[in-house]
């Protein structure tokens, strides 16, 4: 299988507002079938990956954008198609620089990277999210821009917050504790 | 140069061995007739590098290690510490006073599910930990968790119980009362925030950083943990060095405090605790580009100590290998990925105990080297 088959394919807003939405469409029934396994969709709105192989993706789930961001119309997309994947922690932040950890997605091991990322990479809309601690995925790969030019080019989008852990969690730490202090 | 062998000490000698990979610290000792005790904990492919070794000794670690200390909760000090215990079925697990305090509680609960999946934290070590005591615990008769702050004393023997003769004791240095009500104070208004995926940020924890004393006979090791000297009088090394009781004797190895760095250093640490001239160990680090220790930390450390020892010779690899593609756009702009270094170091300090004295011998696997090679 080849590489182009078995990449995962987004769908970005290349005005750089809003980064990843939705899966692209298959571009042939041939590599739809090929690539299916691998395909996963981004909702960048709480940033968890979500595997549709068996979904058709005529059906799948487009997602919405969020309030704050712009809507996107269909001929303002293009195709990004990654290369390479991490998921990433800012450690520091300088003026037009940011330090973070790496870790490649799907790489089993858990062997770390350290980069010094440019602000730059991140969408305009995005950089109020960086702060020290943001979980966010770095990628690199080709963009096919709307006039179906071709660049490398690499995106940073941030994952969203969860809703802290529902309280039954606290409980029962807070009950294991008094197992041990109220002696 | 040939590695020395791996093989289990005598009943009768010391082991102290620690081990870093760039970034995190572990140390498991031997104190006497294959007896264990672990601080701390890293992880190589999320099992515990000290079970790993202690496996690898031939030690039975469901009943041979008794005790296991994390000193405080950062993931670099706590990475596969719930796997160590699981295995470690008759240990004891000693934690910081000051993470069982319902604030640290409900910060830790808050962010119990805040975490990537390529990205652990302590968080998530401390509520296996607190699941697995909960199972272990038999009301009356077993407590596996243990709650230190200053002058806790977490393991004992008697002098003429072990082989070599010496009695055996662990204690708490630290953290101060102080230390405790300050960082309870500083992480009560802290939550996660829901715009952002966001780690379990450190609010000062090296505060409540437990150091221990292990007094061997007339000897003694001194574990250093992150205990950082913040300049107020009742914080961190200020607390322990003023306080009114002090040990029976000093140290003659040091694992040194807060991987080396000037915020975790005390001058009177090495004149008041140490003796001069001591063995001196430590871990690297690495944050935000910023790594522990420096070269004027190596410089003062190598001048304080009779002989010093790293884990590894820099937190940071070098350069990683890219496909061509992703090379060539992280080249345009001069971005280079640098492995943080992942592979273990390990050394191995063992001693026996001559007339209540201990006398060092070193020996260096994997990365690990003379603390002088850290030096640019």
């Amino acid at each position: 299988m080849s590489a182009a088959a078995t990449a995962p394919s987004y769908v970005f807003d290349e005005d750089a507002q809003a980064t990843i939405v939705r899966a692209r469409a298959p571009l042939s029934p041939k590599a739809e079938s090929a690539s299916y396994a691998a395909r996963v969709v981004v909702d960048r709105h709480d940033g968890r990956e979500q595997n549709v192989a068996a979904t058709p993706l005529a059906s799948s789930r487009v997602f919405e954008a969020a309030p704050e961001l712009r809507p996107i119309a269909h001929n303002k997309t293009a195709s990004f198609t990654v290369a390479k994947e991490w998921e990433g922690v800012v450690e520091s932040i300088g003026i037009s620089h940011f330090m973070a950890q790496l870790r490649e997605i799907g790489s089993t091991d858990d062997a770390t990277e350290v980069a010094e990322l440019p602000i730059g990479d991140i969408p305009a809309g995005e950089r109020e999210k960086l702060r020290e601690g943001a979980v966010f995925r770095y990628l690199i790969g080709y963009a096919q821009h709307r006039t179906r030019t071709v660049t490398r080019k690499r995106l940073v989008y941030f994952r969203r917050g969860r809703l802290p852990q529902d309280s039954s969690v606290e409980a029962e730490w807070l009950s294991i504790a008094a197992m041990f202090t109220d002696d | 140069m040939t590695e020395p062998t791996l093989t289990a000490p005598a009943p009768s000698e010391i082991e102290v061995s620690i081990f870093g990979r760039g970034y995190g610290e572990a140390i498991a000792i031997h104190v006497g007739d294959g007896r264990w005790l672990a601080i701390d904990s890293i992880a190589e492919s999320k099992k515990s590098v000290t079970l790993l070794y202690l496996k690898e000794l031939g030690v039975d670690v469901a009943n041979k290690l008794e005790v296991i200390v994390a000193t405080h909760w950062h993931d670099d000090h706590v990475r596969g510490l719930a796997h160590l215990f699981t295995a470690a079925e008759r240990a004891e697990i000693i934690v910081p006073l000051a993470m069982l305090d319902k604030e640290f509680i409900k910060f830790a609960a808050s962010f119990s599910n805040q975490n990537s999946a390529k990205f652990s934290t302590g968080v998530e070590e401390f509520g296996k930990i607190l699941a697995l005591a909960k199972k272990r615990n038999i009301a009356g008769t077993r407590y596996p968790l243990r709650l230190a702050e200053h002058g806790y004393v977490g393991y004992r023997q008697p002098a003429g119980k072990l082989t070599h003769g010496a009695a055996v004791t662990l204690e708490a240095l630290s953290p101060s009362h102080f230390d405790v009500a300050a960082f309870v104070t500083r992480i009560s208004a802290v939550s996660p925030q829901p715009q952002v995926l966001q780690r379990t940020p450190h609010y000062g924890a090296n505060d409540v950083s437990a150091a221990f004393w292990l007094q061997l006979g007339g000897d003694a090791i001194l574990l250093g943990a992150d205990v950082e000297n913040s300049g107020h009088p009742d914080s961190g090394w200020n607390a322990i060095l003023s306080d009114s009781v002090q040990p029976l004797s000093k140290a003659s190895l040091v694992k040194v405090p807060h991987h080396g760095g000037l915020s975790g250093h005390h001058d009177d640490m090495w004149t008041q605790l140490l003796e001069p001239a001591p063995v001196a160990s430590l871990t690297p680090w690495s944050k935000g580009g910023k790594k522990l220790p420096v070269d004027v930390d190596v410089t003062r450390i190598t001048a304080l100590a009779g002989s010093s020892f790293s884990t590894g010779p820099s937190p940071f690899g070098k350069s990683t290998d890219q496909p061509h593609m992703v090379a060539k756009t992280l080249r345009a702009d001069a971005l280079k990925l640098h492995k943080l270094g992942n592979k273990v170091g390990h050394i191995r300090h063992r001693a026996t105990v001559e007339a209540g004295q201990l006398t060092w011998h070193t020996d260096l696997f994997g990365q690990a080297c003379r603390l002088s090679a850290m030096a640019a």
